[in-house]
C-alpha cells in the first residue's frame, strides 16, 4: 500500500520528469539529473532559506542554552526553560529538519528512479513501461542513454575508475559543505564532536557512494554544490573575503528571565562570527585567557 | 553540517536500500522460446540454463543441461540469462547467452564444440539480449552495445569479412533475421538495417527509421518483416527496399512477435489488448475491436492454430481467442509457475511455452485447455 502510494505520487512523476529532461537535454541522462537537482533546489529555496535562518537563530541562543544547562539540574525544569527560551527567541529546534525530511523521500525516489529509468536487462525495460506515462514524447525518448562523462550511471561508484572520481567528488563536496555550514553549539565538547563528524562524514558518504549508482552520486555532488552556494550566500565565506548576500533576520530579543547575568555571551553573535573574528573555534573569552 | 543533520542523512543512507527495495528492479532472467527437434524440446529450465527434454505425451525427461553444475569446466560459467531461441542445425545447437557469449553445442550431449575452454565473452562488447541467426557458414548475433558480429559456424572464429564487428546503433536487442543472403538488424535507436550477410554492406539506400526503439523483429513472409516499436507502432516493412507497407498504432508498447495466418497478423501489447490485422495492398485493416486481457502485459509472441489465437500474458493467463471475430473462447490461469515472456511455439496442433519458473506447458486450441508437461531429471 505504502509502496503503491510512493510509486504513484513520487516515483512515477520523477521517472517521467527525468525521461522528459533527458529528451530535452540532448538525450543525456546525466544532464537530466543535474537539471532535476537544480529544479528541486530552486523549488525548495524558500524552505532552505528558512532553515538557514533557523540555524542562525538557534546558534544565537546557544550561550543562553548553556546558561540554562548550568543553572537548572532538574531535567524537567531545564526542558521547560529551554522551550521558553526557544519560544521567546523565535527559534524552533525542529525547523532545521524540514529540508532534510523533504530531501529524504526525493533521494529514495531518485535512487529508485535511476535504477528503473536505466534498465540493466530486457525485463527491467519491460517493467519501465508500467512507470512511463502514455505521452508519445516520452515514449520516443526510450531507452535512455546510460553513459555520462564516460561512466555508466547505472554502475556503482566502486565499479570503474571514473566511478571513483565521483566517489571522491561526493567526499569533497560533503567536506566543503560541512566547512561552509555554521556550528550551532558554543559548547567546546559538542564543537569537537561536530568537527570529528565533519571529518568522518565525507569518508562515510564516500563509502556509500561506492555501492550506489553513479547517477545517485551525481545528484549528491550537484545537491551539495548547491548547498555550498546557499551557505556562502547566507553566511558568507570570510576566508575568501565573501560577505553574506541574504541577511539573516535578527533573532528576537533575549529573554532575560532565562539569563543569570548580562555578560557578552548573551549577545546574539553567531558562531561563524566568533570563529572568524577571534580565530578558528575560539571565543573572545578564550583569547583573553591566552593573552599574557 | 551539524551532528543532527549528519546523523539523519546517515540513517537515511543506511535505510535507502531497504526502503527502495519496495521498488524492485528486475535482473536478467531470460525468455528464450522452446525449440523443437523431433521429439526433443530445448527448454530454458532455470535462469540461464538450457535443457534437452525428450517429450512423450504429458511428460518430459531431461537428457542434458547446459551449463552443467556437476562439471568442473562449467563451474565458473555464468550465462546470466538466455533470450533467443536456440538454433538447431545438423548435429549442433547454436546458443546466445546474455553475458557468456555464443556457444555451439553438440546436440547429443550438450557439450560445447566452441568455444573450447569456457567462454570467449571477453572479446564481445556488450551483452546479448537476443538470439543467434544462422546462415551459410556463419552465425550472426548482436549486442546491447550496438555491434553485429559474424562467427564461423565451424570453429567460432570471426567470419571472413567480419574480422571487426559492425557498429549499427546505440544498442541491438532484437535477434537478427536472415533471409536469403541478407541479414536484417533492428536497433534500439529505431533503425532497421538490411545488410549483406557476406560482407555487411548496406542493401537499402538508407535504413528504415521507426519512431521508437525496436526491440523485436520477425519474419512474416518471404517479402515482409514485422517491426514492433516500444512507442506503440507496428510496422510492416518490405524486405526488398525497406518501404513501409503498413504503420499501425496500438494502445500500448509493442515488444512481441505476431501469430501469422496467411495475410493476417495477431499480437498483443503491454496494455493487454490483442489485435487482429489483415495486410492488404493498401496497408492494414483491423479485423475486429481489440480483445482485452484485463490490462496484463503481453510480451510473449502469440500463436495461431486452426483459427484459434493463443496468447499468454505475464500473469500468466492463457487466453484462447477466435481469429475470425476476436471473441474470447476461454481463459486458463496458471498458478505457481512464474511469469511468461517467451514466445509460443506451434507443434502438432498445440502451442508450447515455458515459464520463468522453468516449467513447460502445452496449450491445446482444440480443447481450449492447458497441460503442464511434467519434466524430470532436470539439473537446476
Amino acid at each position: 500500500m505504502i509502496g503503491d502510494i510512493f510509486t504513484l505520487l513520487l516515483l512515477n512523476p520523477l521517472v517521467n520528469l527525468l525521461v522528459l529532461l533527458s529528451h530535452v537535454l540532448w538525450g543525456s541522462f546525466g544532464l537530466a539529473i543535474i537539471a532535476f537537482t537544480i529544479l528541486v533546489r530552486v523549488a525548495t529555496f524558500p524552505l532552505t532559506l528558512r532553515q538557514l535562518h533557523a540555524t542562525r537563530a538557534m546558534q544565537a541562543l546557544q550561550p543562553r542554552v548553556q546558561e540554562i544547562n548550568k543553572k537548572y539540574s532538574d531535567p524537567k525544569r531545564r526542558q521547560e526553560e529551554m522551550m521558553k527560551l526557544y519560544r521567546e527567541g523565535g527559534a524552533n529546534p525542529l525547523s532545521c529538519l524540514g529540508p532534510i525530511l523533504l530531501t529524504f523521500p526525493v533521494f529514495i525516489a531518485l535512487y529508485s528512479a535511476i535504477r528503473i529509468a536505466l534498465p540493466n536487462s530486457p525485463e527491467a525495460l519491460e517493467k519501465l513501461s508500467s512507470h512511463i506515462y502514455g505521452w508519445s514524447y516520452l515514449q520516443h525518448a526510450l531507452p535512455l542513454e546510460e553513459h555520462f562523462l564516460g561512466v555508466d550511471l547505472r554502475g556503482n561508484g566502486g565499479d570503474s575508475l571514473i566511478g571513483y572520481f565521483f566517489v571522491a567528488a561526493v567526499a569533497a563536496t560533503t567536506f566543503i559543505q560541512s566547512k561552509t555550514t555554521v556550528t550551532t553549539s558554543t559548547d567546546e565538547r559538542v564543537r569537537q564532536q561536530q568537527q570529528m563528524m565533519n571529518v568522518m562524514m565525507p569518508f562515510m558518504f564516500a563509502f556509500f557512494a561506492m555501492s550506489f549508482p553513479v547517477g545517485v552520486s551525481l545528484y549528491w555532488v550537484v545537491n551539495s554544490a548547491a548547498q555550498i552556494g546557499f551557505n556562502i550566500l547566507t553566511y558568507g565565506f570570510p576566508a575568501l573575503g565573501l560577505q553574506p548576500v541574504f541577511k539573516a533576520r535578527a533573532p528576537a530579543a533575549a529573554p532575560q528571565a532565562a539569563l543569570s547575568d548580562g555578560d557578552e555571551r548573551t549577545s546574539p553573535t553567531s558562531a561563524r562570527e566568533l570563529r572568524t573574528a577571534n580565530g578558528s573555534g575560539r571565543s573572545k573569552r578564550q583569547n583573553r585567557r591566552r593573552r599574557p | 553540517m551539524n551532528f543532527r543533520r549528519g546523523a539523519i542523512i546517515t540513517l537515511a543512507l543506511l535505510l535507502l536500500p531497504l526502503v527502495s527495495s519496495c521498488v524492485s528492479v528486475l535482473n536478467p532472467t531470460g525468455w528464450a522460446p522452446v525449440a523443437f527437434d523431433g521429439e526433443t524440446a530445448y527448454v530454458i529450465t532455470s535462469k540461464g540454463k538450457l535443457s534437452a527434454i525428450t517429450v512423450t505425451g504429458d511428460s518430459g525427461a531431461a537428457r542434458w543441461t547446459f551449463p552443467d553444475k556437476d562439471r568442473d569446466e562449467d563451474d565458473k560459467l555464468d550465462t546470466k540469462a538466455i533470450y533467443g531461441a536456440p538454433v538447431i542445425e545438423g548435429d549442433r545447437i547454436y546458443l546466445a547467452t546474455f553475458e557468456a557469449g555464443v556457444f555451439a553445442l553438440r546436440k547429443e550431449d550438450g557439450r560445447p564444440i566452441w568455444p573450447t575452454a569456457g567462454s570467449d565473452a571477453a572479446s564481445i562488447d556488450g551483452d546479448i539480449a537476443g538470439g543467434v541467426a544462422v546462415a551459410g557458414e556463419n552465425v550472426y548475433f548482436a549486442t546491447t552495445e550496438g555491434l553485429l558480429y559474424a562467427l564461423r559456424k565451424d570453429d567460432g572464429a570471426p567470419a571472413t569479412g567480419w574480422e571487426k564487428p559492425l557498429r549499427l546503433g546505440d544498442g541491438i536487442w532484437a535477434t537478427p533475421v536472415v533471409h536469403g543472403d541478407a541479414i536484417y538488424v533492428a536497433t534500439m535507436s529505431g533503425e532497421l538495417h538490411a545488410l549483406s550477410a557476406i560482407d555487411g554492406s548496406q542493401r537499402w539506400s538508407r535504413p528504415f527509421k521507426a519512431s521508437g526503439a525496436i526491440a523485436e523483429l520477425a519474419l512474416i513472409s518471404d517479402e515482409l518483416l514485422f517491426v514492433p516499436s516500444i512507442n506503440r507502432h507496428a510496422y510492416v516493412v518490405r524486405m526488398a527496399d525497406g518501404s513501409v507497407v503498413a504503420d499501425f498504432r496500438a494502445d500500448d508498447w509493442l515488444w512481441t512477435t505476431p501469430g501469422v495466418q496467411g495475410s493476417k497478423l495477431f499480437f498483443g501489447d503491454f496494455g493487454g489488448s490483442v489485435y487482429g490485422l489483415d495486410i492488404t495492398s493498401s496497408g492494414v485493416e483491423q479485423l475486429w475491436e481489440p480483445a482485452s486481457l484485463k490490462g496484463e502485459r503481453v510480451r510473449s509472441g502469440a500463436a495461431v492454430v486452426n483459427g484459434v489465437i493463443v496468447v499468454v500474458d505475464r500473469k500468466p493467463v492463457v487466453t484462447f481467442i477466435d481469429a475470425n471475430d476476436g471473441s474470447i473462447l476461454n481463459t486458463v490461469p496458471i498458478e505457481g509457475a512464474g511469469t511468461v515472456r517467451a514466445n509460443l511455439v506451434v507443434k502438432d496442433g498445440a502451442a508450447y511455452f515455458s515459464t520463468t519458473g522453468g516449467k513447460l506447458f502445452r496449450a491445446e486450441p482444440a480443447s481450449r485447455r492447458v497441460v503442464e508437461v511434467q519434466l524430470s531429471g532436470v539439473k537446476k
